[in-house]
């Protein structure tokens, strides 16, 4: 064997070892659900689907649930569309003050979540919204409008503007250029961005644990409180339908419009 | 489109990051210089005993100097598990290399709370772990794995993988492939090639990760309180204790202020690092 096909192999075999560990948590999470035994045990000793039958007949999960989706979804509406604004006057229309701009719509991204939750606390309390829907949506929208941004700025610096130009050259109104030309060109990193949003509110737990009250009580704030004092088969079950939610809405996102395609976060 | 309805386009985004951003920064600034009063949490009286209180006591410095450590640790670990995957990405020209990058982001869209519970299942009593070494033999009774500074160092480090790969996966694609080419026909070995030409040429990728992860450690809250039981103390559940349990608001806020300028220092470094600051780059 020549030095350089040993050396490829040490990588191969570093690169195997690093990808079990990033991907071994969840996938003995999904093995863990079939689980029939009354506590949590690995490798199970018999498999059942009686976890996900508890999980149908837990009304706090399910609301839980239901408060994630809903949250989710209007929070990928309010941050699509208020970042797909933002993304096209910034790409389409450089002004001075531009980066300090940028900088301000990125930085939801790099100050850390325990530190955004805290600080959302005392203004959403000065402000009597601290555990309603609303408030939630408000940091919600915060911490995914940075993703919305840079993958709609990404597509549309894709786009020549000299298509548009031309559109307007040709008689259209600035709306009905941006409409009938530009508008279909961002569609693939607007799509990617909407559901960045709501994957990202979906498994987000650090603002919920500073700002949810007992009505908004959010999916992985739920499982985050159950595992403080059980850790039953029952939360591997949560995570499962959890973990296929997700991977269901990228695959449909990815056949749809080409997650792939839209640019790297 | 006109400069006022690009004020306009720009201005739902702008009231989000003020309401949600700006406003709470500057409200968690003024109370962290507030009085503490058990009970109405504050009188508005001006004070700087919190700060004092953070940095005269033992026990807070050294919840601060063990939290550091911890960030050194996890950026170390990181650091050399992510390297390999990175240049493996970049050098490959395996069709999978598609899958693979994606595999790599997909345990970030799940969310920590369910890798937490991956965590347990693997290190608990009746874990993963546990139950391979009974069945090896090399214990007899179930290893107290679960509940230390081991397990939030294991998923940290997990969990801030991608944020390590995918600075240095960038840093290494834009080294030209020849340039290692001519260090192997100028008679290096591979490893020497590496270690001489490539691993240098990658150190803005290096750092830039490094700065990441280390800043992402240092305020992680969700993974330790899951997997650290009561022992492990960081500074963010000190704040957390502060703000939810004791309504110590004033204090909270202090500590806040605090871990914001740590990580904000670590933050402008890594964006200077990367000189990447444009929406679209």
């Amino acid at each position: 064997m020549s030095r350089a096909s040993r050396w490829w192999r040490v990588v191969g075999a570093m690169t195997i070892v690093a990808y079990l560990y990033m991907l071994g948590p969840i996938v003995v999470v999904i093995v863990e659900s079939f689980n029939a035994s009354d506590q949590m045990r690995f490798p199970p000793q018999g498999w059942s689907l009686r976890w996900f039958h508890a999980l149908a007949a837990n009304t706090d999960f399910l609301t839980s649930f239901r408060v994630s989706l809903v949250l989710g979804v209007i929070t990928a509406v309010i941050a699509t569309v208020a970042g797909t604004l933002a993304a096209y006057a910034l790409v389409r229309h450089r002004r001075p003050r531009q980066a300090g701009i940028e900088t301000l719509l990125l930085a939801p991204l790099y100050v850390p979540r325990v530190l955004l939750g805290m600080a959302l606390l005392l203004t959403l309390s000065k402000l009597n919204l601290t555990g309603s829907l609303l408030g939630m949506a408000i940091g919600h929208v915060l911490i995914t409008l940075p993703f919305v941004v840079r993958t709609v700025s990404a597509s549309l610096a894709g786009v020549d503007p000299a298509t548009e130009e031309a559109a307007r050259i040709l008689g259209a109104t600035w709306r009905q250029a941006f409409l009938r030309v530009t508008a279909p060109l961002m569609r693939s990193g607007v799509m990617a961005g909407a559901v960045f949003a709501f994957i990202i509110s979906f498994s987000d737990v650090y603002l919920a644990l500073f700002i949810a009250g007992p009505s908004t009580i959010t999916l992985p704030l739920r499982l985050f409180n159950y595992m403080e004092w059980e850790q039953t088969p029952l939360v591997a079950a949560v995570s499962t339908v959890q973990v296929v939610l997700i991977l269901a809405v990228m695959i449909i996102a990815e056949k749809v419009v080409g997650l792939s395609s839209a640019g790297r976060l | 489109m006109k400069p006022r309805i690009r004020s306009l386009a720009l201005l739902p985004s702008l009231a989000i990051v003020g309401i949600g951003l700006v406003l709470p920064g500057l409200l968690m600034l003024a109370y962290s210089f507030l009085r503490y009063v058990p009970g109405r949490i504050t009188d508005f009286t001006l004070s700087i005993e919190n700060y004092l209180r953070l940095f005269g006591d033992f026990f807070y410095l050294g919840v601060v100097v063990r939290t550091l450590q911890l960030g050194v640790i996890v950026t170390v670990l990181s650091l050399l598990l992510a390297y390999p995957v990175a240049y493996y990405l970049a050098r490959t020209t395996s069709r999978f290399k598609g899958v693979l990058t994606y595999l790599v982001f997909l345990p970030m869209m799940v969310g920590i709370v369910v890798r937490a519970y991956g965590w347990i299942v693997i290190l608990g009593r009746e874990g993963l772990l546990n139950t391979g070494l009974q069945s090896l033999g090399v214990v007899d009774e179930p290893v107290r794995l679960l509940y230390s500074m081991h397990a939030v160092v294991l998923a940290l480090v997990e969990v801030l993988l991608p944020f390590m790969i995918m600075p240095i996966l960038s840093s290494l694609e834009k080294i030209d492939r020849h340039v290692e080419e001519a260090a192997r026909a100028a008679g290096a070995t591979p490893m020497q090639a590496f270690l001489r030409v490539t691993l240098p040429l990658s150190f803005p990728g290096v750092v830039s990760g490094s700065l990441l992860v280390f800043s992402l450690s240092i305020t992680a809250y969700a993974l330790p309180a899951l997997l650290g039981g009561t022992k492990v103390k960081l500074i963010a559940a000190l704040a957390y204790d502060a703000m939810l349990v004791g309504y110590n608001w004033p204090f909270g806020s202090a500590i806040g202020i605090f871990m914001g300028l740590v990580s904000g220092t670590v933050v402008y470094l890594y964006l200077r690092t990367t000189g990447r600051r444009g929406v679209a780059r």
